[in-house]
């Protein structure tokens, strides 16, 4: 099996990916396809609701975590996955 | 004399903390020797929110029996807290936010796992989130010292990189997230080789405006094709019995001169776009099956004769983990192997194997491979034979002289005989699903025979891609589809439709 540098570059290599966004704990990104400007943003505002789609979660259940979440939008739609300290924002039309 | 101290050891300090996109100019910009004449490092003041200190008394005292009843009440309490309504167990979440970094300047910490001890240096170490117990205290400072090593600046994005890429988690999810991905771009093509209804608005624009047909036809859904099998000819292809998603196909070699490692690929149908295991072999291989006892198990015979077994179930494979050197053939998989000799299982005992001149030859199994029944008709070599699941005698089989033949086993001479065109057919096989259908590839088309409605023509005729040759074909036993490999690396999935089941009318 191929490691996680060939799985990230498959996938934005998709034709239908937009690109991908990887997020450290605070939100700041670490590696990402689109430019720095627009990664910030998208960095803050996905940590923010995974943050709280996190919470709603665990109240839920204190033995959960949230692992994946998706949002759709009209037109786009962005995959959030968010193991313990990283996260993963492909979005895609 | 009092019960254990609870020390609250909550020693936190307010502070500004700067959002990363407004640093302080001065943590930017290099320090120089001019700028080192006068530096005064203070402290910002420290804010006890909470600090509750033990009232210690001595026994002695007067106040003691007092304090000694107040406690002996509180561990009471305690102790009744399960069953008086005035006490509701919750349970809490305990989230685990983002560590904020503050930079200072001290010797780094040597940090010993004491377990519950609480650590004395804690003072020096200024960190702007509260310590709720002592043991949870530990963990936290745990993880803060480790980013105070590496040094608090906000370019820290390469290491914290290099780490995450070594967690599994991550990879777990990139894999998950890739399959997600395609299974929205795949959704069409998936529903329809699964049977199920597709919404008219989830279809592409130019599905929903095809009229329908009532005649056979075959739906073209995906291609299973990546980098690493393009330019190969696909040789054998197999389904997992145990995972009936899963399909291996063998690629050879395309010509004698560019000797390539064999190839077999298993494909998993939710990810076209890249195989789920990737092996090299040493030779071309010219079939393989999987195991139907042992999960995971595939067995690969190559053109040298050499026989391996691969296990599937770890995601690196290197080497196979048995691997032998045959002259003759084996029945133990129900495979066929080496040397364009051809073996096919119908039970226990007999088996029927194909020769370069053309015959065609029962054996069995428990009298040691004695020739029980010579079947010969083809003028050329029989390349495939293949028992029909529906009928115990009857069996098809295709040659180089571009005929079909159907027998049954105990007739010596065949019942029925198909062409179609004059091209060397190389593999026949019956439909699982549908008696009497049966499909055959020969290097320009894939022919669809009906034997209910046709013995003439085949009912469906596709014809390969310009510069293409079909070389392998399999059914789906759990789909209305069948699978075609052909000499570019690519296995194509079509969907067979308006091909009704009938009876199984093998009379003749």
């Amino acid at each position: 099996m191929d490691g996680v540098e060939e799985t990230l570059k498959r996938i934005e290599s998709n034709a239908s990916v937009a690109g991908t966004i990887v997020l450290n704990s605070e939100g700041v990104p670490i590696r990402s396809s689109f430019d720095s400007g627009t990664s910030s943003r998208y960095g803050r505002e996905v940590s923010e609701i995974t943050a709280l789609a996190r919470s709603a979660v665990r109240d839920l259940d204190p033995q959960n975590d949230l692992q994946l979440l998706c949002i759709r939008f009209n037109k786009r739609e962005i995959i959030i996955g968010s193991p313990y300290d990283s996260i993963l924002n492909p979005c895609n039309y | 004399t009092s019960s254990q101290p609870k020390k609250e050891f909550v020693n936190e300090e307010i502070e500004e903390t700067f959002s990363k996109y407004d640093l302080p100019i001065s943590f930017q910009e290099p320090v120089t020797q001019a700028m080192l004449k006068e530096i005064l490092i203070t402290d910002t003041d420290c804010v006890s929110l909470l600090d509750i200190p033990p009232n210690v008394v001595s026994v002695n005292s007067d106040g003691a029996d007092i304090i000694t009843e107040r406690n002996k009440q509180y561990a009471e309490a305690c102790g009744k807290r399960f069953k008086i309504d005035n006490y509701v167990d919750r349970a809490m979440q305990t989230l685990k936010r983002a560590a904020k970094n503050k930079c200072t300047q001290m010797d780094l910490m040597l940090k010993t796992d004491a377990g519950n001890m609480p650590l004395f240096h804690l003072s020096a170490l200024r960190e702007a989130f509260c310590f709720p117990q002592t043991f949870d205290m530990f963990v936290i400072s745990s993880c803060s010292l480790k980013d105070v090593e590496a040094v608090g600046t906000s370019s820290n994005t390469k290491l914290d990189w290099e780490l995450i890429k070594t967690s599994e988690k991550f990879h777990y999810l990139l894999v998950i997230t890739e399959r997600i991905i395609l299974r929205s771009i795949f959704h069409c093509p998936l529903a329809a080789y699964r049977g199920l209804p597709v919404k008219p608005e989830e279809m592409d624009q130019s599905k929903r405006c095809t009229e329908i047909s009532c005649s056979p036809a075959l739906e073209c859904l995906w291609v299973f094709s990546c980098e690493l099998t393009r330019g190969r000819t696909v040789s054998c292809m197999a389904w997992d019995k145990n995972n009936p998603d899963l399909l291996a196909v063998g690629y050879s070699e395309t010509d004698s001169m560019n000797e390539k490692p064999g190839l077999v690929c298993c494909w998993c149908i939710i990810n076209p776009t890249w195989p789920e295991r990737i092996i090299y072999c040493d030779g071309a291989i010219t079939t393989l099956d999987f195991s139907a006892n042992h999960p995971g198990r595939l067995a690969v015979g190559m053109s040298d004769g050499v026989i391996a077994i691969y296990n599937l179930q770890t995601a690196d494979i290197k080497a196979p983990t048995f691997s032998k050197y045959v002259e003759e053939t084996v029945g133990s998989f129900a495979t066929c192997i080496s040397h364009k000799d051809c073996l096919f299982l119908q039970d226990a005992n007999i088996y029927l194997t194909c020769t370069w001149e053309g015959n065609i030859q029962k054996r069995s199994c428990s009298r040691s491979y004695d020739l029980l029944e010579t079947y010969s008709k083809h003028s050329g070599p029989a390349n495939c034979v293949t028992w029909c699941p529906f009928h115990p005698d009857v069996f098809l089989s295709c040659s180089s002289d571009s005929t079909i033949r159907l027998w049954k086993q105990d007739c010596k001479s065949p019942m029925l005989s198909f062409t179609s065109n004059h091209r060397a057919v190389h593999e026949v096989r019956w439909s699982p699903r549908q008696a009497a259908v049966f499909g055959a590839v020969n290097d320009s088309q894939l022919e669809i025979w009906d034997l209910n409605t046709n013995f003439l023509n085949p009912v469906i005729v596709q014809r390969a891609a310009p510069g293409l040759k079909m070389t392998s074909l399999l059914f789906a036993s759990r789909s209305d589809c069948v699978m075609v490999g052909d000499s570019c690396g690519q296995v194509t999935v079509y969907k067979l439709q308006n091909i009704f089941t009938g009876e199984s009318s093998q009379v003749k």
